[in-house]
């Protein structure tokens, strides 16, 4: 049965891979963010289920919510501060920099 | 009471306080910098940055006295040679990246007091990493340090580039370390549950899920080859290098690199030692491919962060073959030599173009043409550290390539010096061509000494005497490192020789 919850988190994390490079909006991909965060820690909880000392796995899964939040925060920050000059959070508008 | 008694005597018993001084130190410098701030109310932010600076030094000298005297191992953060050299070079990088950025916040007339809040934590996290032996502090440093950046990289808020540079770091870098995790995950399930990377090589070495852990590995170098800017990991680097401010491109090109640097090599000769044939080869073609793809790219460029940017990529596919080539007797010795060294060379470039844009406003190459009439002291260091990254011989860098090459060859990796002692003739050409572009007689347009009349008499009314030439002082420091470090290699080599574990 670990098989098919290995294979349900690595689906989350390929969908959110997919989210995270086809979408225009930057809210859009700081939320396939998130869904690659969770499917990894949906993984660690997978394995720390079967070990007698689940502390590594459970421990880690914590600091990685706290991670995800922290960055989803800086990701906001950085769309608000593109929403004030540009008036939209349309990512694949940004092409200044190139070659 | 009993239970805060009986915690706190386990906190001393796992913990050594004096192994982690330094970032103590840091911290508390941190938490002055924003009681400071809040008290001062914005007035007097030039204090802010002599905190900072304080900190700094009194930190290095703490770890410079470790260095010397050999402390205690711990569980989460062993204290060797290795981590404690990775810890100084972070230090250095961020007291001379302070230095030059001053003027440059001051100038650009945004909030003055975030910024060096921004570098302790970035340095703090990059020094954690530098130590880290427990997967846990390990994602958590590194996403510490990456986002720190990433608040860096936009923090004039008011350009475009900026916020687009930020935007494109944080996506990446999120994407980049979810995979590094992703490869975490595997090594965790694999290993009966064990965080500690010394835990997980005990239980990983006769596993019989090979495949499984063949493929973490190719996650984990996916994660960290995003921070070391290799091959195929590279797309980031010339955009956020160009948008970012100056100071910001300065501090990021050199600490996030040298902590990536012990991070991938702390994981990889640690935790995949059987699997070396294997990933030797993909380090190798990345490597090999980045020095050709770097040089080649940096060629065409017309600004002069770009062209640093591909130029930085390089020198970190050299780098990669100093890691390949370490072997029991010698450590990580031509690694760590060459990466001292590119430290100073990397900063000492970017202070001076942080004077000349702070002058001149612009980032081509085409308008440096003629400084050596207009400033010849910033012209001759800039030759002296552009010479130093071509690897032109009485400088240092000249001195650490030869370390690194020879090495390589001894340890028998003959294609990937072939190529790297090419691609460094390559590169001597575009930092000699902008050194002529200098040195000919031809100037620009009236309009940039007028810039830079007003931009001084602003610069002279606002700071403090102290600190007026505080980017004139870390220029001439990083000039003369770069020169006179290859005539003290012989010292350097010896300290980082012990390095191999």
């Amino acid at each position: 049965i670990i098989d098919y919850e290995l294979i349900l988190s690595t689906y989350l994390v390929c969908v959110g891979f997919f989210g995270l490079i086809t979408s225009r909006n930057m809210v859009r991909a700081l939320m396939s963010l998130e869904l690659i965060l969770n499917g990894i820690i949906l993984n660690f909880i997978i394995f720390s289920n079967f070990f007698t000392n689940r502390e590594g796995g459970e421990i880690f899964s914590l600091f990685i919510i706290t991670l995800a939040a922290v960055e989803a925060a800086t990701g906001l920050a950085i769309s608000l501060s593109i929403h004030r000059i540009r008036k939209c959070t349309r990512i694949d508008q940004l092409n200044l920099l190139k070659w | 009471m009993n239970d805060i008694n009986s915690f706190l005597s386990r906190l001393n018993s796992t913990i050594n306080f004096s192994t982690i001084l330094p970032e103590i130190i840091l911290i508390v410098g941190l938490i002055t910098i924003v009681i400071t701030d809040l008290v001062n109310k914005g007035k007097n932010a030039i204090f802010l940055y002599k905190i900072f600076l304080v900190s700094t030094l009194v930190s290095m000298g703490i770890l410079f006295y470790q260095l010397i005297s050999v402390i205690a191992f711990e569980d989460l953060y062993t204290n060797n040679i290795f981590n404690n050299l990775f810890r100084f070079f972070i230090l250095i990088c961020s007291f001379i990246s302070v230095l030059l950025s001053v003027d440059y916040v001051l100038c650009s007339k945004i909030s003055l007091a975030e910024f060096p809040l921004f570098k302790i934590s970035a340095g703090l996290g990059g020094m954690i990493l530098s130590c880290a032996t427990d997967l846990i502090t390990i994602y958590v440093s590194l996403e510490f340090l990456a986002l720190s950046s990433c608040f860096l990289s936009g923090y004039t808020k008011r350009d475009i580039r900026s916020n687009e540079a930020s935007m494109k770091f944080l996506l990446m870098s999120g994407a980049s370390s979810s995979s590094l995790l992703y490869g975490f995950s595997l090594l965790y399930g694999f290993s009966d549950g064990q965080v500690q990377l010394d835990n997980i090589i005990d239980k990983i070495l006769f596993s019989q899920y090979l495949p499984t852990i063949c493929i973490s590995a190719a996650f984990i170098l996916a994660g960290t080859a995003f921070k070391l800017s290799l091959f195929p990991f590279h797309q980031w680097t010339p955009d956020v290098y160009e948008g970012s401010p100056t100071p910001v491109v300065a501090f990021f090109s050199v600490t996030s690199k040298v902590a990536a640097l012990s991070l991938f090599t702390r994981l990889f000769r640690l935790i995949f030692p059987y699997l070396s044939n294997e990933w030797h080869i993909v380090v190798e073609l990345l490597a090999i491919s980045s020095m050709i793809l770097g040089n080649l790219i940096a060629v065409t460029q017309r600004s002069f962060k770009r062209m640093l940017a591909y130029s930085s990529i390089s020198q970190i596919g050299y780098v990669m073959i100093g890691i390949l080539a370490a072997d029991l007797e010698n450590g990580y010795a031509s690694m760590l030599t060459y990466t001292f060294i590119y430290i100073f060379m990397n900063l000492g470039t970017f202070a001076r173009i942080t004077l000349f844009s702070l002058r001149t406003g612009t980032d081509n190459i085409r308008d440096y043409a003629g400084l050596y009439m207009k400033d010849p002291v910033l012209t001759f260091s800039l030759v002296l550290c552009l010479l130093s990254l071509g690897g032109i011989p009485p400088l240092s860098g000249f001195f650490g390539k030869l370390y690194l090459f020879w090495h390589g060859w001894k340890a028998g990796l003959y294609i990937s010096v072939t190529v790297a002692l090419v691609t460094s003739v390559i590169s001597i050409y575009y930092y000699l061509k902008i050194i002529k572009l200098m040195l000919t007689k031809t100037t620009n347009p009236v309009d940039t000494l007028k810039t830079y009349e007003k931009q001084k008499s602003l610069v002279s009314s606002v700071i403090s005497t102290k600190l007026k030439s505080s980017v004139e002082m870390a220029m001439i420091l990083c000039a003369l490192a770069s020169t006179l470090s290859g005539l003290f290699m012989d010292p350097i080599i010896k300290i980082t020789r012990n390095t191999f574990f």
